[in-house]
């Protein structure tokens, strides 16, 4: 099939996922104990006008099924209800914290992806060397370790012990800083903790996928056509070996970055970043549904969108999807 | 002076159990410009034998010993870097075993072919290499247009001729040529037969043709060696050894090509299978399948004795 | 008909799987990371089982000696907010990370095995609803949907198993449907229809056994998983307090500000724990896939 089938076909693949999703969502919330929807206009917090034009806008007293269309409408209008705890638009405060998460979560995948394909293809290329053995353990062994216990001895030693990273927080608390290039530095400061304790803990997985897909590449006809070419190892490697093995990475690096809005919960929690992972923690502690099924939603919505967008990057660049069949 | 002379060639895989002798004391002798077929059945250690000239093993392969002169050069004692420079595609091309796969999928035909162009002959530009490939397609029989294309958008009998299009693309004195037609239909596999036959005659390549297929070898090769279990027990011209087998084994193998043409007769065989190299068994390779085994088939090992202008047998029973 | 099926039967299917096992045991004892993996998963199997015999203290024993007090003859690991012995906390701890890793595991695997086996061997319409939810649930980041599922149900050991069951199983399935749809294609199954057989009996005869030691070396991997999950939803305050499992001890030291007040006594123990059960079953699974995958092997 042609590529334009192939991403008509993704496309259509990704809205069925969507209603499924938008529908879970819907009934997660309302059928769950306690009907967090009918907490919501309980809420001590809003002012009674504010509660007759949510009762209206989230269309309350309405039978379900119609809830359910105005639930849609109001998704693809950003309209999630007022939080419980906060009192204000959940889409502001979802706004607010988006960009610390992005910032963090995104620059840690990215290196991640790249630390572990290089390592990755280290390791496939002198597989049963010590090296390989080494690489082996340590990206297993930081597979295994929970992220959230990293980050508590990532604290414990160096901004406890050694004094030279801050505990906790995006920056510096109460601090008003003189200007950009202060806050940037403070920021980046606080940043480098967590930052090491992601990247740890997801160059494990990246490592091992590599270097299996390696493995089997290596195995390949190609590669043996290409090493009597006389090509020389750096060029089969790199050029001939690597090439189709990255193709999978691909889709499993833009998962991953679709990962990055649901952000890294566990490691935001114990280094207190105020990202959207925290934010999800902190609804969980306050019973605050709005902000959780908002985000819940949001979610649903990037992933899918980042899931397509792999699909098509991947449809396009592997010939085998991209070019039909030509020849008998 | 021949172009490939195998002295006494030793290679063994390492496992868990210990060595597979795949390769254990081969003697063959190639000469410019001719054709020799290596005939044997699958795991008697061919493909081997021709991955241990390019030097491209898996890391549990060993080469226990013998040397490998090509036009005078002990190509087993050289370094990587000179191989990868001065011999490999350069002066020995490989065809390799299931050529469909022999192609990466992500790369275009013609790609690959200037690819090997350009390694080796670095002053040429992009221009002159992309001809080139074009001429080496019409060359194989192949349109020029398919260089643009990607291997799965070819067919298996036009994925073979790209690849033998690919191993002639540095002007190459021996081509390797791997079960080149096990996977093509009949018809394809005839054309793909006179087309190495043609390429062979009109660029006066030698070519080592391995195949377990013996017809295959009747009709492309001058001479032919049978190899079993690791060793060579017989050599000579196709034509001698075809019309009169003297190895019990090479006579077993023809002798179980079915005839369409004489008298209906039951299909023979040979009874028994290849030996576990892990522990061939002592003595010849073939006693427990031959019907001459004598004592002393079973404890020493015949050496490979030329009985004939141009032919060589490794038996107890016909050497004598 | 009878007489065809008894003259064949020699050996009892009893005995081809009894076989099947020792051959398989044969290859996985040499290799050096399974045994060391099957090492500590009995030694923490065994803690788990003796846990009151071997534990100093009992898990509700308070103010055995003044809270937050470093490591000492008495408290091996010091005590916890409480007064606590740490030690005996994580020898307790033991058995709900192995009890809830594991009884998750074996659901998740059961339910996609058996949406997997559904989905890969009948297809068409069936298969494209099974896949679509399947696909839904493996897009969604596994924790989140974790984490607002505990929250809605409550806290409750077996509110936490089926949370993670529910948030892996498509794993799972989608591992067990490729496989299945290779199988579906061999000739085995081919003739095996021609003979007449009817699809429940392909099903089991032919289709499970080949799938079964691929549900292993996934469920193992799974046991990891659920570890991890679990001591991470613990941590989060969302685990069944009324049992101590690792990840609630860090969850207590760290609302009790053991990070801040360097107390590596009570944070580094039950990490550890964690890492070398988890690394356990990972290098459990992963010889199991090293076996099993003939491409990894050399």
């Amino acid at each position: 099939m042609g590529f334009r089938e192939y991403v008509m076909r993704r496309g259509v693949e990704c809205i069925v996922t969507f209603f499924i999703l938008i529908t879970l969502n819907f009934f997660l919330f309302r059928i769950m104990p306690g009907d967090p929807t009918a907490l919501l206009l309980l809420n001590p917090k809003i002012k009674p006008e504010t509660r007759e034009l949510l009762r209206k806008k989230l269309g309350l007293d309405l039978p379900w099924h119609i809830q359910y269309f105005v639930f849609i409408k109001n998704l693809f209008r950003g309209e999630f209800g007022v939080s419980f705890h906060y009192g204000r638009p959940v889409m502001e405060v979802i706004a607010q914290r988006l960009p610390n998460t992005i910032i963090l979560v995104g620059s840690s995948t990215l290196l991640a992806i790249i630390i572990g394909i290089l390592t990755g293809a280290i390791a496939a290329w002198r597989r049963g060397t010590k090296v390989d053995k080494s690489l082996l353990i340590f990206s297993l062994a930081t597979y295994s370790t929970p992220v959230f216990w990293l980050g508590m001895l990532l604290i414990l030693f160096f901004s406890v012990y050694i004094g030279v990273f801050p505990i906790a927080g995006t920056t510096t608390a109460g601090v008003r800083h003189p200007n950009i290039f202060a806050y940037i530095v403070d920021y980046l400061w606080h940043m480098v903790l967590p930052l090491l304790c992601l990247v740890l803990i997801q160059i494990g997985s990246n490592f091992l996928i590599l270097r299996n897909t390696l493995l089997d590449v290596l195995t390949e006809d190609y590669i043996i056509t290409a090493k009597a070419k006389g090509l020389g190892s750096k060029i089969v490697l790199y050029k001939h070996a690597l090439k189709p093995a990255m193709l999978p990475m691909i889709t499993i690096a833009a998962i991953q970055l679709a990962f990055t809005v649901s952000g890294a919960t566990l490691t935001e929690t114990v280094f207190s970043w105020m990202g959207l992972g925290r934010l999800i923690y902190e609804a969980v502690l306050w019973r605050d549904y709005p902000i959780l099924q908002g985000i819940f939603s949001i979610i649903t919505i990037t992933v899918l969108l980042a899931n397509f967008i792999a699909d098509i990057i991947y449809g396009f660049v592997d010939p085998r999807i991209r070019y039909e069949r030509r020849a008998v | 002076m021949p172009l490939l002379e195998i002295k006494d060639l030793k290679m063994y895989y390492e496992v868990d159990a210990g060595f597979v002798k795949a390769i254990d004391g081969v003697n063959l002798t190639l000469e410019k410009g001719y054709s020799l077929g290596l005939a044997g059945e699958s795991g008697c250690g061919k493909t081997s034998l021709a991955l241990t000239l390019m030097r491209i093993l898996p890391s549990n392969a060993k080469i226990v010993g013998g040397e490998v002169k090509f036009d005078g050069i002990d190509i087993l004692k050289i370094s990587e870097r000179e191989l990868d420079r001065m011999v490999r595609w350069k002066r020995i091309a490989m065809v390799v075993q299931g050529a469909m796969n022999a192609l990466n999928p992500v790369f275009k035909e013609g790609e690959q072919i200037a690819e090997a162009i350009l390694i080796h002959e670095p002053e040429t530009s992009k221009e002159e290499a992309w001809d080139r490939t074009k001429e080496l397609l019409k060359l194989v029989g192949m349109e020029e247009r398919w260089a643009d294309s990607y291997p799965h958008e070819l067919s298996g009998g036009m994925k073979q001729r790209a690849v033998i299009a690919m191993a002639l693309a540095c002007d190459p004195d021996l081509l390797i040529a791997d079960e080149p037609t096990t996977a093509l239909d009949v018809i394809t596999q005839a054309q793909v037969l006179k087309l190495l036959r043609n390429l062979q005659r009109k660029l006066n390549i030698s070519l080592l043709l391995i195949t377990h297929d013996l017809s295959t070898i009747s009709e492309v090769c001058d001479n032919v060696a049978v190899m079993y279990a690791g060793k060579i027990i017989e050599i000579g011209k196709t034509y001698d050894v075809f019309k009169e087998p003297v190895h019990p084994y090479t006579k077993g193998l023809l002798a179980a090509i079915p005839s369409v043409k004489g008298k209906r007769r039951r299909l023979s065989s040979i009874p028994g299978t290849p030996p576990d190299l892990l522990t061939p068994p002592p003595g010849c390779r073939f006693w427990p399948r031959c019907p001459y085994a004598k004592d002393i088939c079973k404890k020493e090992e015949p050496k490979l004795i030329k009985i004939d202008k141009d032919r060589w047998i490794a038996c107890h029973e016909v050497v004598r | 008909m009878k007489n065809i099926r008894s003259k064949g039967a020699k050996i009892s299917k009893l005995q081809l799987y009894h076989k099947r096992v020792a051959n398989f045991w044969r290859i996985y004892s040499r290799n050096k990371m399974g045994m060391i993996g099957l090492i500590i998963v009995t030694f923490f199997a065994a803690i788990a089982i003796l846990a009151p015999y071997i534990s100093p203290y009992g898990e509700w024993e308070y103010l055995t000696g003044p809270p937050f007090s470093p490591p000492s003859k008495e408290h091996l690991l010091g005590t916890d907010e409480l007064g606590r012995d740490i030690f005996s906390l994580v020898i307790y701890g033991t058995r709900i990370s192995l009890l809830v890793g594991v009884t998750a595991a074996l659901f998740s695997t059961v339910i996609g095995t058996v949406i997997g086996l559904i989905s890969g061997y009948y297809g068409g319409p069936v298969d494209h609803i099974l896949m679509r939810i399947t696909d839904a649930f493996l897009i969604l980041p596994s924790l989140v949907l974790m984490i607002i599922l505990a929250a809605l149900l409550g806290p409750g050991m077996g509110n936490i198993i089926l949370v993670i069951s529910i948030t892996t199983w498509p794993t799972t399935a989608r591992i067990i449907r490729s496989q299945v749809l290779s199988l579906k294609e061999r000739a085995f199954v081919e003739s095996s229809r021609a003979i007449g057989s009817g699809d429940i009996y392909i099903l089991f005869h032919h289709i499970l056994p080949n799938v079964v030691p691929l549900m292993f070396a996934n469920m193992v991997l799974m046991v990891s998983a659920a570890i991890i999950s679990e001591a991470g939803l613990s941590f989060l305050g969302l685990g069944d307090p009324h049992h101590t499992s690792w990840g609630m001890i860090l969850h207590y030291a760290s609302e009790h500000g053991a990070i801040a007040g360097g107390m590596w006594w009570y944070i580094i123990p039950p990490g550890i724990c964690l890492l070398l059960l988890v690394v356990g079953f990972v290098f459990i699974g992963h010889s199991m896939d090293e076996i099993l995958n003939p491409r990894l092997r050399r």
